[in-house]
C-alpha cells in the first residue's frame, strides 16, 4: 500500500509540469500551421516549412523532470517510513510511466502532423527518429511499423533522458558543498573548455572520436534504429544502477 | 510487542563520535524521555531508529523486525523531527490526506479538530508557518497518526506556554484513551518531568542514565526552609542544587531521608529532574 502511495505522490508531483508542456507542444503545432495559412506573407514561401524532432523537446523536459525529482521525495518519503529501496523501485515505474506517457504522446503528434501535413499542402511533420534514420526502409513507410518503431525508440530516449537527470540530482544530494562547486565548475571547464582547447590543437581529433562513437553506438550511418534503441537501454541500465549505488545510502543531511 | 531494541549502535560524522556503543530498550506503552546537553546524540539516535541515518555499527529492531530499510517495520513508527521533511509546498491538509495514505490509521477528523484547537490553518502552506505553528503542525500530525511508536523531537520549539501546555494535555488525552509508546526528546525538563515514565539521559554519545523516572527520582530529595535551617540540615549532605528566594532556601540533595530526624520548620518534596539532569550532565 505504502508503495503504491508513494509511486502515486510521485506520478503527482510531475502531473501539472506534464500537461503545461503537451499543452505548449500542442499549442505549437496547431500554432504554426494556423499561422501560415492565415499569413499572407508565409503562406507564399510554405514549401519551406517544416516541424522536425519536437520529441526531443519531450527528451528534454523529461531530463528536466529527473533532475528536480530526487530530495523533496525523498525526504517526504523517510517521512512517511518508505525505504530507499521501495522509493528506487517506485521511481523506476515512474519513470517508465512518464516516458510512456509522453511517447504516446509524441505518437499523438506524429498523427497530427501526418494530417497536417496532408491539409496544408507543404508543411512537413518528421518524428526525431525519421530524422535521424531517414534512409530506413521500415519507417519511409508509414502504418503500424513506423508507430511501432516511434513507440520502442521514444521509450527508451525518454527514460534514459530521466534517468539521467536523476542520477546527477541524487549525486548532487550525496555531495558535500565542497565536491558539488568542484563537480559543477569543473564539468564546465573540462567540457566547454579545455576539451575544445585540445581538440582545437589536435585538429578537431577528439571531437571526430566522440562523433564517430555517437555515431556507432545510435546506429546512424548503419541506419539502424535498434542499434540506437539498444546503446540507449544499455546506457538506462547502467546509470539506473549508479543512481541506486548512491541511493542506497543517501541519508536526511542537516 | 517487544518496543524498540537498540543494540551497540555507533554512529560518527567524521570526526565526531555521534553515538558510541548505545544499547537500549525503549518498553512498550511507556512515555520516555530522551534527555541529553546539545550534540548529546538524541537526534541521531531518533533518526537512527527511523531509518533516516544509517548506524555504523549496531542494530535497531522494532517489534523484533529490523529497523534498517524496512516498509513494515517503520509503518509502526513516526518521527516528528525538528527539521521538517514534508515538502514546502504543501498545505497541512494535503500533507494530512497523503499522511492518511501512507498510516493508515491516522485519523483526518481528529487532525482537523486539532488544528482548530491550536488555530492553525490547514490550507496554509507548510513553509509559510512560523516556527511556533510548524511544530504545531507536526504535533497534530504526530498525535494522529496513531502508530504504536511515536517519536517526538524537540517538539515544543517555538510554541508558547499556552500551546505547550495544550500540548502536554492533549498527550496525555491520547495516552490514556490508547495506551502507544512515546519517546519525547526537550530541553524543557522541568515541563514534562511530569510526563515521564522512563528517562535516558544521554551524554557525548552514551547513556549515561536508563531508569524508570520513579527509581530515579527516589535517589534524591528536595528540602525547603529557611537558609539557617536548609544550610545546617545540607551540611553533610551531597547538594547538587540550591535556590534562594527571600529568606527560602530549597536544597537538591542525593541520598536518602529518614522522615523521623527532619527537623521542625524543613519542608521535603521530590527530586527535582532538571535539577539531577543538570548535575549529571555538567560532571566531566
Amino acid at each position: 500500500m505504502k508503495q503504491n502511495t508513494i509511486y502515486k505522490y510521485q506520478l503527482l508531483d510531475h502531473r501539472n509540469g506534464v500537461l503545461i508542456f503537451c499543452a505548449i507542444i500542442l499549442a505549437i503545432i496547431i500554432f504554426i500551421p494556423a499561422q501560415i495559412t492565415y499569413s499572407e506573407a508565409l503562406s507564399k514561401s510554405y514549401e519551406s516549412t517544416r516541424i522536425a524532432g519536437i520529441d526531443m523537446a519531450s527528451a528534454v523536459f523529461l531530463f528536466i523532470c529527473g533532475l528536480v525529482s530526487f530530495k523533496e521525495c525523498f525526504l517526504f518519503a523517510l517521512q512517511n517510513g518508505i525505504s530507499r529501496k521501495s522509493l528506487f523501485k517506485t521511481r523506476l515505474y515512474v519513470t517508465v510511466t512518464l516516458a510512456v506517457t509522453l511517447t504516446l504522446f509524441s505518437l499523438f503528434l506524429l498523427t497530427l502532423g501526418a494530417f497536417i501535413e496532408a491539409s496544408s499542402t507543404g508543411i512537413s511533420y518528421s518524428s526525431l527518429l525519421s530524422m535521424i534514420y531517414p534512409a530506413t526502409g521500415i519507417l519511409q513507410s508509414s502504418g503500424p511499423f513506423e508507430y511501432l518503431n516511434n513507440f520502442l525508440f521514444l521509450t527508451v530516449l525518454l527514460t534514459a533522458a530521466q534517468a539521467l537527470g536523476y542520477l546527477i540530482t541524487v549525486a548532487l544530494y550525496r555531495m558535500n558543498r565542497k565536491q558539488k562547486i568542484t563537480y559543477i565548475v569543473g564539468f564546465y571547464i573540462l567540457f566547454f573548455v579545455i576539451l575544445p582547447v585540445i581538440d582545437m590543437f589536435i585538429s578537431g581529433q577528439i571531437s571526430t572520436i566522440l562523433l564517430k562513437f555517437l555515431d556507432l553506438s545510435m546506429g546512424i550511418s548503419a541506419q539502424n534504429p535498434f542499434i540506437g534503441m539498444f546503446s540507449l537501454t544499455i546506457f538506462a541500465i547502467i546509470v539506473t544502477g549508479s543512481t541506486w549505488l548512491l541511493i542506497r545510502n543517501a541519508e536526511v543531511k542537516n | 510487542m517487544n518496543g524498540i531494541q537498540i543494540n551497540d549502535v555507533t554512529k560518527t560524522f567524521g570526526d565526531t563520535l555521534a553515538l558510541n556503543q548505545v544499547s537500549l530498550t525503549f518498553e512498550p506503552h511507556k512515555i520516555h524521555g530522551l534527555l541529553g546537553r546539545n550534540g548529546a546524540g538524541k537526534s541521531t539516535l531518533l533518526n537512527i531508529i527511523t531509518n533516516r541515518l544509517f548506524a555504523d555499527n549496531g542494530t535497531v529492531t522494532i517489534d523484533g523486525l529490523s529497523g534498517t530499510e524496512n516498509d513494515h517495520a517503520q509503518g509502526m513508527i513516526y518521527l516528528m523531527s525538528e527539521k521538517n521533511l514534508y515538502p514546502e509546498s504543501m498545505t497541512c491538509n494535503e500533507a494530512f490526506k497523503w499522511t492518511k495514505q501512507f498510516f493508515k490509521d491516522f485519523d483526518l477528523d481528529y487532525a482537523l479538530n486539532l488544528a482548530r484547537q491550536f488555530k492553525l490553518d490547514p490550507k496554509k502552506k507548510i513553509q509559510s508557518l512560523s516556527t511556533g505553528y510548524n511544530s504545531i503542525f507536526k504535533i497534530i500530525t504526530a498525535l494522529s497518526v496513531n502508530t504504536p511508536y511515536v517519536l517526538f523531537d524537540e517538539p515544543v520549539l517555538g510554541l508558547d506556554a499556552n500551546h505547550r501546555e495544550m500540548f502536554y494535555r492533549l498527550l496525555i488525552e491520547k495516552y490514556s484513551n490508547n495506551p502507544f509508546t512515546a519517546i519525547i526528546s526537550t530541553h524543557l525538563i522541568e515541563e514534562i518531568a511530569n510526563l515521564l515514565e522512563y528517562v535516558i539521559i544521554i551524554k557525548n554519545g552514551e547513556i549515561l542514565v536508563n531508569e524508570s523516572c520513579e527509581a530515579l527520582l527516589s535517589k534524591g530529595y528536595s528540602v525547603t526552609g529557611t537558609i539557617n535551617q536548609v544550610d545546617t540540615f545540607v551540611k553533610d549532605k551531597e547538594v547538587i542544587g540550591e535556590d534562594v528566594l527571600g529568606g527560602l532556601k530549597t536544597a537538591t540533595v542525593i541520598g536518602s531521608i529518614n522522615k523521623s530526624t527532619l527537623p521542625d520548620g524543613i519542608e521535603i518534596a521530590n527530586l527535582d529532574l532538571q535539577k539531577l539532569f543538570i548535575k549529571l550532565t555538567n560532571e566531566e
